[in-house]
Formats: C-alpha cells, sequence, structure tokens
C-alpha cells in the first residue's frame, strides 16, 4: 500500500494547479512510529518472557550424542530460544561452500532437544561459515514476533573471510527488540588485542534492516545478547596452579586471571555488558569425549573460552549461568544461560486508542500550523465609476496563524487573469509574517479599452476575486460598483443619436444603442433612414471643438500641454451631465480643454477612420484624390466628424500665439484619428513607418482643404 | 495494529447558502455546534483522520461559500475532490430543488469519477421535506443518501465514514486490488439511516 500512497499523492495538487503539498502531511508515516515510540508506556504493561540462550564450539564434531542435558536443562519451558555454535564445520569447504551438511544435522538435534513442555517454531537462523544462530520460539509467540532480521560479519582475513566474526538475529517481541549475537573471536592466548577488534568490527558492521528500510545497529534495541566462543584464555598463572585452582573450585580467584574480565575492567571491550558470575568450571580444552583437560602435544591452559554477555540490566536479568560438563563430543563443553526478559506487550485496544489520540493531535496541529488569515473586508464597494477616474479601496489582511502566509490571487477555472481588467490589485502575491498585518489597494480605472464593454454592459463593475493562501484556504472578494456611461468611450454614432446629456438617458436605451450601432448592417440599411433624427456630430465633440475656438485659439502651447486631472474630470462630468447653453464655457483651463478632446478621440471604440479603413488609408498616404473618396465611403457620420475636425484644425495655425503648423497638428491627431486596432497593430510590424503614412494621409487632407 | 494513513481525500461540501455545510463539517471535526454561524466567505479545509476498521484514512475536508454570487467558484475546487457532499435542508424545499443545478455543475467541472452524497441536513426541525423526497432526486443523481442533523450529531460521523467506505472502496478496485471488506467495486454499499437500511449504486458517476 506504501506504492499507493505515493502515487496518490503525486496527483495531488493544490488549488493553483501546482504541486501544492500542504504542510507536512507526506510526513505523517514517517512522524506517527515516533510519537507512537513516545506513548509507548501508555499501551504497553512489561510481561516476563523467559529466554535460553546457549553456545558451543562443537570443534567439527557431528551430533552423535542428545542435547538435551544441555538444551533442555530446564525445568519451565523457555519463551523464546537463541543457540549459537562455532567451529559447526572444519573443512577446508565450509569456507567455500556456503552449503553444508552439518548445519542441517546440528539443527534437527537441537529441534529433538528443545524442551518437550511447549511445541516451537525455527524463526530465524543464519550461518557464515562454522558459525551458526538458531532463534526458535513457542508457537503461541509466534504471532507476536515481527522484524526478524539477521545479518553476518566476517572478520576473518581481509576482514571478510567467515572463519571469524559473528551472526546476529534480531526480532521484536511484541514491542521490544531482542538482539542475539553468535561470535567466534580470534583465537590463541596473546591475541587479546585481535579479540577486542574482532568485537568492535562486529559492533559496527553488524546492521539490520527494519521495515522502514532503515538498517539498526545492535546497540539500538531493547536487550542485546551476545554468545559464543569469545575466546579469552587465562594468562600469567602457570598451568598447574589453573588446574588446582579449578580442582579446589577456586573460580573467583581464578577469574583474576581471565582475560575477558580484565579486559572489560579496562573498559577495553564490552563496555556496559554484564555477565553472570563464573562458577563453573572452564568449558576448554578437553580430550574430546571426556572431562579430562587437554593432553595434547599443544597442552592448552583451559579457559573460558564460551561465554554469554548482555544488555541493560534493567531489562533483561540472569536467572542461571552454567556449563554443561556431560556433554563430551567436543574440546569445548557447551554454556548456557537463561534470562527473565520484561518485554513490553502492547495492548491492542490501549494502542488503538492512543493511535487515534495521537492522530486526533496530528490533525490538530496541522489545522493549527495551517497558514490563516483575517481580513478587514470581504467585499469592496467601488461606488460610481467613471470613465478613466481611478477609485481606490483597500483590504487589511491580518496573519492570525502560526505560520508565515504566502498569499496569491489565482484565477478562476478556465480564467487566465485573476481579475478583471479595469481592476489592478497593488500587491497581488506576497508574504505575511504572523501577527502582521498588510494593506492591499484595489484601483478601479475605466480606460478606452475596457470602456466599450462596460457600456454595452457586456461587462459590470463586478467581480469575485479569490486570494489563496498557499497551503491554506481561498478567500473571496467580492468587487461592486456602479459603472456611469460616459460620453468618452461611446461611439460616434450613439452619441450623435442622443439629443440629452448620457447621464439623462435610460440605461436600457443606451444598452440598446450601443449594441444598436456596433452592428454593420445597421450602419448600412438604416443609418441614412434615420440620420434625419440623429446630430451631425457628437454634441460633446462640438462643445469642445466650439470651446476651443472660441477661448483657445491663442493659447500658446495648445496642445503641446498637459492638463490638469482634477480639471479634466470637471469637463467629462460636464460634458456627461449639461446640455450645451450658448457662451457657457467649459470648466477647467485650455490645455485642459484641449487634452480632453485628445482624450475623447482616442476612447471612442471605433475611431474617427474605423478600423476596417485603416490599411487602405495608408496605402493612399499620398494620392488625395483616392483618399478623399474613401473617406466618403465611411460610415456618414463618421465623415461629419472627420470634415469637422480637419476643418477645426485648419483654422488653428492661422494664430501665431499658439505656435501649432499643420504638419505638428498631423503628427498629434494622425494617431488618434487614424489608428490600428490592436490586431492590426499586431499584423502591421513596420510601425514606424505605418505612422509616418498616417501623418502623411492626415497632413495631406490639412493641407488640400487650405490650398482650396 | 493500526497504520497510518496510505490516502488522503479530498472531499468538498457544497449546497445552497444556510443548509449548513460548515456546521457539518464542525460537528464531524470537533462535535460542536453553534446557532449563529455566519455565512462563509471563503473556501477553507480541514484535515481529519479516521480510523476505522480497514484502515486509516485522512480527509481533508473543504467547507465552500453556497451564496449564489460565489456559485461559479467552487467548479475550481470540483475538479479536484475525491468526493462531493451536496447538502440541502430538510426545512427548505428550494434547496432541494437547487440540487439538480448542483449536481450538473458538479459533473460539468469535475467531469470525472468524484462520489457525490446527497444530505438532507436539519431533520432535527420540523420538516417540509419527506425522506423520501431526498431520496427521489438521490436515485436519478445516483448519489448515496442520508439524512443528517449537524446540531444533534446524527449520523454525521456515519456520512463521512460511508463516504471515506466508497471512496477507499473504489480506490482498491482502482489499483486491482479486491475491496477489503467485501463489496465489489460498481455494485453496492448499504447506508443505515433512521433504521432503514439502503443499497446505493457505487458505480461512477
Amino acid at each position: 500500500m506504501h506504492d499507493v500512497g505515493r502515487s496518490a499523492f503525486s496527483n495531488f495538487e493544490g488549488s493553483t494547479g501546482k504541486n501544492e503539498l500542504t504542510s507536512h502531511l507526506l510526513e505523517r508515516d514517517k512522524l506517527m512510529p515516533l510519537y507512537m515510540a513516545k506513548r509507548q508506556d501508555d499501551y504497553t504493561s512489561t510481561a516476563p518472557f523467559n529466554v535460553f540462550v546457549g553456545t558451543w564450539n562443537v570443534n567439527g564434531q557431528l551430533p552423535t550424542e542428545p542435547l538435551d542435558a544441555w538444551v533442555s536443562s530446564e525445568a519451565t519451558p523457555p519463551d523464546v530460544y537463541a543457540i549459537g555454535f562455532q567451529e559447526l564445520d572444519l573443512s577446508k569447504e565450509a569456507f567455500v561452500f556456503t552449503e553444508s551438511s552439518r548445519e542441517e544435522e546440528w539443527m534437527r538435534a537441537v529441534k529433538q532437544a528443545l524442551h518437550p513442555g511447549a511445541s516451537y517454531k525455527l524463526v530465524k537462523h543464519i550461518r557464515l561459515v562454522g558459525m551458526m544462530l538458531l532463534v526458535f520460539a513457542q508457537d503461541r509467540h509466534l504471532q507476536d514476533i515481527t522484524a526478524v532480521a539477521s545479518h553476518h560479519v566476517g572478520t576473518g582475513l581481509l576482514g571478510k573471510m567467515g572463519n571469524k566474526g559473528g551472526v546476529g538475529i534480531r526480532i521484536m517481541l511484541h514491542n521490544s527488540s531482542l538482539c542475539f549475537i553468535n561470535s567466534h573471536l580470534a583465537a590463541h592466548l596473546e591475541e587479546i588485542q585481535r579479540r577486542n577488534q574482532d568485537y568492535e568490527d562486529i559492533c559496527s558492521r553488524m546492521k539490520f534492516p527494519d521495515p522502514e528500510g532503515q538498517s539498526i545497529s545492535v546497540f539500538s534495541n531493547d536487550v542485546l545478547i551476545w554468545l559464543g566462543d569469545l575466546n579469552y584464555r587465562i594468562d600469567k598463572l602457570p598451568l598447574e596452579t589453573v588446574k588446582e585452582r579449578i580442582e579446589k573450585g577456586q573460580y573467583e580467584k581464578l577469574k583474576e586471571h581471565d582475560q575477558l574480565t580484565n579486559q572489560r575492567r579496562e573498559g577495553n571491550v564490552y563496555p556496559d555488558f554484564e555477565e553472570g558470575d563464573l562458577t563453573f568450571r572452564p568449558t576448554y580444552k578437553y580430550n574430546p569425549g571426556t572431562d579430562e583437560w587437554d593432553t595434547s602435544e599443544k597442552c592448552r591452559c583451559p579457559a573460558w573460552c564460551d561465554r554469554i554477555l548482555w544488555k541493560e540490566s534493567a531489562k533483561a536479568k540472569l536467572l542461571k549461568y552454567q556449563a554443561h560438563l556431560s556433554l563430551k563430543i567436543s574440546d569445548h563443553k557447551p554454556v548456557s544461560a537463561v534470562f527473565k526478559i520484561n518485554v513490553k506487550v502492547i495492548n491492542r485496544e490501549l494502542y488503538r486508542k492512543v493511535y487515534e489520540e495521537e492522530i486526533r493531535r496530528l490533525d490538530r496541529m496541522e489545522n493549527e500550523w495551517l497558514p490563516t488569515m483575517v481580513l478587514n473586508q470581504h467585499s469592496l464597494e467601488f461606488g460610481t465609476v467613471k470613465f478613466q477616474q481611478a477609485v481606490q479601496r483597500t483590504v487589511e489582511i491580518l496573519n492570525t496563524g502560526q505560520t508565515p502566509c504566502h498569499f496569491e490571487f489565482i484565477g478562476k477555472l478556465g480564467e487566465k487573469a485573476f481579475c478583471k481588467p479595469w481592476l489592478t490589485v497593488g500587491k497581488p502575491k506576497g508574504y505575511v509574517l504572523p501577527g502582521d498585518k498588510l494593506v492591499i489597494e484595489f484601483e478601479v480605472y475605466v480606460n478606452k479599452n475596457t470602456a466599450p464593454s462596460l457600456n454595452k454592459e457586456e461587462d459590470k463593475i463586478e467581480d469575485i476575486l479569490i486570494l489563496h493562501l498557499v497551503g491554506g484556504k481561498d478567500f473571496f472578494i467580492t468587487v461592486n460598483g456602479k459603472y456611469s456611461p460616459s460620453c468618452f468611450g461611446t461611439s460616434i454614432e450613439a452619441l450623435c443619436w442622443m439629443k440629452k446629456p448620457i447621464e439623462q438617458m435610460d440605461r436600457k436605451e443606451l444598452t440598446r444603442l450601443v449594441w444598436l450601432f456596433k452592428s454593420r448592417d445597421w450602419q448600412v440599411n438604416n443609418e441614412k433612414h434615420h440620420s434625419s433624427q440623429m446630430l451631425n456630430v457628437p454634441k460633446e465633440l462640438w462643445r469642445l471643438l466650439d470651446h476651443l475656438y472660441q477661448y483657445a485659439r491663442h493659447q500658446p502651447d495648445l496642445f503641446q500641454q498637459p492638463g490638469l486631472h482634477e480639471e479634466l474630470k470637471m469637463i467629462q462630468e460636464n460634458l456627461d451631465s449639461q446640455l450645451p447653453t450658448v457662451g457657457t464655457p467649459l470648466p477647467g483651463s485650455n490645455h485642459s480643454v484641449a487634452e480632453a478632446l485628445l482624450i475623447f478621440l482616442e476612447a471612442l471604440p471605433e475611431p474617427v477612420i474605423p478600423f476596417e479603413y485603416y490599411n487602405m488609408c495608408l496605402q493612399l498616404y499620398n494620392n488625395y484624390d483616392q483618399g478623399q473618396e474613401l473617406i466618403h465611403k465611411m460610415p456618414p457620420h463618421h465623415v461629419n466628424v472627420f470634415n469637422y475636425i480637419i476643418s477645426f484644425l485648419q483654422e488653428l495655425p492661422k494664430y501665431e500665439e499658439n505656435g501649432l503648423n499643420l504638419h505638428l497638428l498631423a503628427t498629434i491627431f494622425s494617431g488618434l484619428l487614424l489608428r490600428p486596432s490592436s490586431v492590426q497593430r499586431k499584423q502591421n510590424t513596420e510601425g514606424r513607418m505605418d505612422r509616418m503614412k498616417a501623418t502623411s494621409f492626415i497632413e495631406m487632407f490639412l493641407k488640400k482643404k487650405l490650398i482650396e | 495494529v493500526a497504520k497510518t494513513p496510505d490516502r488522503i481525500f479530498k472531499v468538498i461540501l457544497v449546497g445552497d447558502s444556510n443548509v449548513g455545510k460548515s456546521s457539518a463539517i464542525q460537528r464531524f471535526c470537533f462535535n460542536t455546534f453553534s446557532d449563529d454561524r455566519r455565512p462563509t466567505l471563503d473556501i477553507t479545509f480541514q484535515m481529519k483522520t479516521i480510523v476505522t476498521a480497514q484502515g486509516v484514512t485522512s480527509l481533508q475536508i473543504w467547507d465552500s461559500a453556497g451564496q449564489e454570487r460565489f456559485r461559479s467558484v467552487p467548479r475550481l475546487y470540483f475538479r479536484k475532490a475525491d468526493g462531493v457532499m451536496l447538502l440541502y435542508d430538510v426545512t427548505n424545499e428550494t434547496s432541494l430543488k437547487n440540487v439538480r443545478s448542483w449536481i450538473s455543475n458538479i459533473k460539468e467541472s469535475a467531469g470525472n469519477n468524484a462520489v457525490i452524497m446527497l444530505l438532507g441536513n436539519k431533520v432535527d426541525k420540523q420538516r417540509t421535506v419527506t425522506w423520501e423526497e431526498g431520496h427521489a432526486v438521490a436515485l436519478q443523481c445516483k448519489a448515496v443518501f442520508l439524512e443528517i442533523s449537524a446540531k444533534s450529531g446524527e449520523n454525521v460521523p456515519q456520512a463521512f465514514e460511508a463516504l471515506t467506505r466508497i471512496l477507499k472502496e473504489r480506490e482498491e478496485g482502482d489499483m486491482g486490488i479486491p475491496p477489503s471488506t467485501g463489496t465489489p467495486l460498481g455494485e453496492t454499499i448499504e447506508v443505515t439511516s433512521n433504521n432503514r437500511t439502503e443499497r446505493f449504486d457505487v458505480a461512477r458517476l
């Protein structure tokens, strides 16, 4: 199921469509074991388990005598057995071949000797050349044994050969880990250092894989039991004295010369291990088949070569430590130790309860750590919005969570932009630290690009913004406002139809008009028919030009100085709300009125020379007759406006103070009267040349009429 | 011994305004209820892990704004949902009527295999929509049906557990793994409510 989890996660997308993993969800399977380990005491109780540990160097012999006297020496049947052998097979082949018939024979011998008071099964066995370790457990415990693993470490020649070294088995018994190491360390009296080194090597190289895929060292276990032919000898004492002390049972005194005891006391090997009292005869070296000490040529000094050590004493208590002298086939005697190990037993009901508690805590933690913010308002009311008049609102966001917030405005399904084109957001993405505030500015600004669809009510000042917290919730911010239609951004035809100021028009009628005049058919078929009911040119345009002619024709730098924003706003409002009255000038300075004219022309959804004539006009930039012909093919009101503006502009250079000449006027107005649509602009690559042609085209008209 | 969650399912609650989506989540996640909930103006989620006999499942439960003006927005979230809980109010007939438009909204945008569950909330109150009416709509929409009360807590955990079970079984079916509870994929699942045991199609919508 692990792979299933992974693949599921890889499809797990955040709201932005990126692979946005929320908090540390992925880590749960890693975290839960740690949290559960911490709570272990809450769902486990300890139960004593009887563990029998045996070790025997069998000197390459076959099991020709029964092992009961060693393996079944206890009255009560042990719960778990760990039996280790050394020198199982001394043949040369055993170094090379991994198969060994001795393995089977000895295993069978052990099985036959297991305590008759219970039924056992082999949990695991491992062999490295002559070293074999077998772990058995009573049938009733098998279901509680998990994570069984084994490993071997050779410390022979090249640090690899398996004639010396160790084999290990690790099991989880209920919730306690038990580790058994069976080792055969370097031989010979003087090789203390090598034995110590073998121990170090086994410790550092013995690793058990656990189900999580990590490797566990021998020391990361509740109980570690080390058995084997450790080969430490009795030294600095004459052979006869050794034998004499043994005969007198003076093991305590003899122990003073035991290398292992001394090395341990000096801290050179097996630090922090425990060993039981040596109250038995040394287990090496006997004449095979007897209880007599070695009488061979070498005449080895007796030694406690075969030992069992363990840690920790808090979790394992030694009940018995002894040698079994009645077994005679080897030159070693087998040794056994019986432990009472306090095993942590899981109470399934409690485990489940604690598990649920912990997982709830993780849920809670995760929920608490989700990024979260508070907004001082969720809806933005922009009120009445007018053409090119920016309205600002703000939202204050406060990070009330415990983690930094990474916020970002995101688009709705199928929409590329996260907001309408007339809205800009001051900070579309960013970070807020816990406890900090941030003010986000929103500005609605309707320009010539966005005005037409608002005029048509194709679009409204309405939007829902999604403020997304990365890894957290999404807020909705609603945007509302009322677009007040303006003559700016309204078509020439619609304006010619309106006898009233645009603000006094019925909204529905207005929308109908805007849609109506958009249709080409209407222009072709009905415009002439209706033109008697329509104004010749938009009254707003008339007011602007009339004002300029009357009051501004002597104005120095006319059309070359920008207007004032406030005045532009007043002019726009005046045009949108007032009917022209004779003798009442527009508000604002001459420069402002001049700029208002430019803005008016720029905002026309269809310019004075409609887009479809643009390319043709450019081609006729030096051909007045055909140009004139083309202009007269335009819709009548466009023709009117064109002629009206041209004749107005022609008047201006007559007044020297304003500093205007025809070329300058053509340059200023050609970009407004004769301009490409956005599509055309993209198609025409020679922008600079096109602009020059457009200027020439307009200038040609300005000049021509003058000459006539 | 329980396992750690092998899957996180995304579940989104939708339905008209004031049918009790946030309350149902509050009841399920925190086992509390408050009468004066303000309308939800955002999309939020909560993590909740369910431990059942089948294993451990984490749910990422998304709450959504139900107001009309936000109607278009949850579509963004349907796409990623494994399960959709569509709520109506048993004291409000309109909320049941609107279920159909929610369903088409879900199918349009999810267009996939999200499991849909129809939940009639507020059974603690005087109802104007009968169990049969809700059930009929659920059958038409091939949705699993339950009546719940976020206030009393009745059937709330059962609803989430049933949905989880369906999602789990369906996923195991997808993986070619025999469903753990013995309910074959694409067949039926039993949901008990008001002492009635219903068997539902778990076929894809």
